[in-house]
């Protein structure tokens, strides 16, 4: 067997399981075990784990999945280090193995980094360097660890609430209906995301999920929205439910295709019937006992008798009614004729999430970093670190410098910017990885399984470039706090009148440079 | 008029990574750059390549406070 034919093998092999792959997905799961494709979770807060924990006001804060994310990237790094301290016999071993080596290979790298950008001052050795280090390790474990199988997609399994989007409650012979269903999270349980579901919408797909319905698909005219009907003269309520039924199989006659045999058997909690008519779907229908139940308080049309008295007659199906009020026809469609395979979608909400795809973390180590920024150059530079801020020495030597008023106001934009880096440092973090987790479960929803994997190939590359350029941004910016500009301008200022404006620029364009000559 | 309202959210969230522009262009123009200058002096690889990935960070993170902005549109608002 020649190369040519051994590849031409391989190929048709790799283009069978693609679509082998393609077809379980989208044909199979459907058609032969009645289950739809779970929909991502999409949502920017975390889910609680508690409800009412340890109050209903806070349940958001403390036990959410954003703690789980955290967790578990702290345990990753404990056994990352245990293992380490294992593998290298506590540190002593003079020729390293792999694991050791790759320890070592992270932590030489962030030292020889700092080293480079921020000296190797008591200071930073003792402090920023353990820092900038456990940022750049945890965050590493966070962004890899959403990449765990079963991170982000093993949880609690729960119903889409369906929601019609249409002109609600437009009736059929006043024109076309443009919406199409979509579907929207309206939960609100413990571990349930979205926003709240009705115990109708539970229901039904509740019973969708123990019944696995298929094969039947609605053709709603009324695309499952409410209707509603303004009496006129003669109406009763037979006649109202008679001429929405004709309607809707009005509509359906012209659609669809007619055959006689019959569908699949529906069992439910709700109704056991077999289906004949129109192929793969189910009647509409309104009954006149509907109605009724659902217009309790409909006026009936008053009846002038003989003698001049009026009354008003009970309200039963015939009753003529009262010209002009509006009468429900349906809220929403139940039961199951909403139940079909196409307007059911699951979610999943999971135990865990990654720990950047919530804003709250990113925030927070944002903030953190500010303050460490502050706190070293503060305790570097003293008060004259505040100079770069509000300058009092370029405004005080207005009189002999007068174009230093600019200094004094780059110094205001200075605060602008300082507090820039919080939003930057943490909207960075946070839109890379959770735009990471949109693509992925984009891309599952859209091949289901083998392509995406070239996605998690891109998410690696992303996560850990994420986590380098949180950690050595923070080092950049302290090393650049650690520097200061004023005294340069001071030494120099009385000398080199021309020289100075270059000088000043340099040390902007390179902050690191004072410190690490 | 809910329909109305998720197709302008998905033009809005579209019009939002016209953010993205820039970036790009700057970035082509930082790696251009960057490039020439190893091409040079490559023996100044090794720094030019730490600068200019810290610059693309800097102009990425323009793209992606255009793509927060996109996501906060379609699935916050």
């Amino acid at each position: 067997m020649s190369a040519n034919q051994r590849g031409c093998r391989s190929l048709i092999i790799t283009i069978a399981v693609i679509v082998g792959i393609a077809l379980f997905q989208i044909w199979f799961l459907p058609k032969v075990l009645g289950t739809g494709v779970t929909l991502p979770v999409i949502t920017v807060p975390p889910e609680k784990y508690l409800e009412n924990w340890p109050s209903p006001e806070l349940d958001d804060f403390f036990v959410n999945t954003l703690l789980g994310g955290a967790l578990m990237a702290d345990i990753m790094v404990l056994i990352f280090a245990f293992s380490a301290g294992r593998w290298s016999n506590g540190w002593t071993k003079k020729i390293p193995g792999r694991g050791q080596a790759a320890a070592e290979l992270v932590v030489d790298g962030l030292w020889g980094l700092t080293k480079q950008q921020a000296g190797h001052s008591p200071k930073v050795k003792t402090i920023l360097f353990p820092i900038v280090a456990s940022l750049f390790v945890f965050l590493l474990a966070a962004n890899w660890g959403k990449l765990i199988p079963g991170v982000e997609s093993v949880g609690i399994l729960h119903c889409a609430a369906y929601k019609p989007v249409a002109f609600s409650g437009l009736p059929i012979h006043e024109g076309n209906i443009l919406g199409r269903p979509v579907f929207t999270l309206r939960v609100s349980n413990a571990l349930d995301v979205g926003t709240t579901g009705t115990a109708d919408a539970y229901h039904r797909c509740e019973s969708f999920i123990s019944h696995h319905y298929e094969d039947v698909e609605l053709l709603d005219p009324f695309y499952d929205a409410a209707v509603t009907h303004t009496t006129v003269e003669g109406d009763t309520l037979d006649s109202i439910a008679a001429q929405y039924t004709t309607a809707a199989e009005e509509t359906m006659k012209d659609d669809l295709p007619q055959v006689t045999t019959p569908n699949s058997p529906i069992n439910s909690g709700y109704i056991t019937e077999t289906f004949e008519g129109y192929h793969g779907w189910a009647p509409v229908e309104f009954h006149a006992e509907d109605l009724l139940a659902l217009n309790a308080g409909a006026a009936a049309a008053p009846l002038t008798d003989a003698e001049g008295h009026t009354t008003t007659p009970a309200l039963t199906s015939e009753t003529v009614l009262k010209p002009g009020q509006t009468i429900t026809v349906r809220n929403e469609l139940l039961g199951y004729e909403a139940t079909t395979f196409r307007n059911q979608l699951f979610t999943v909400a999971p135990f865990v999430r990654g720990a950047a795809t919530d804003l709250n973390l990113t925030l927070g180590l944002a903030i953190f970093s500010f303050c460490l920024i502050q706190y070293f150059g503060l305790s570097t530079l003293g008060p004259n670190y505040l100079q770069k801020f509000v300058n009092i020495n370029a405004l005080g030597n207005a009189g002999t410098r007068p174009l230093g008023i600019v200094d004094f106001v780059a110094g205001i934009f200075e605060i602008v910017s300082e507090l820039g880096k919080i939003i930057s440092l943490s909207f960075r973090l946070f839109g890379a990885l959770f735009a990471g987790s949109i693509l992925f479960a984009v891309f599952l929803f859209l091949f289901g399984t083998f392509i995406p994997v070239a996605i998690l190939f891109l998410e690696i590359i992303v996560g850990g470039a994420q986590a380098a350029v949180f950690a050595i941004l923070t080092l950049i910016f302290t090393a650049q706090a650690m520097v200061s500009h004023a005294h340069d301008d001071h030494d120099h200022h009385d000398e080199v009148g021309d020289a100075h404006v270059d000088e000043h620029d340099g040390g902007h364009g390179q902050p690191a440079h004072g410190v690490s000559a | 008029m809910e329909e109305l309202g998720t197709g302008l959210k998905a033009i809005g969230a579209g019009l939002a990574m016209v953010g993205a522009f820039g970036p790009g262009v700057g970035i082509g123009l930082m790696v251009q750059g960057a490039m020439q200058g190893i091409g040079r002096n490559p023996d100044a690889a090794g720094a030019i390549q730490t600068n200019m990935i810290l610059g693309i960070v800097f102009a990425e993170a323009v793209a992606i406070y255009a793509l927060v902005v996109a996501l906060i549109i379609l699935f916050v608002l």
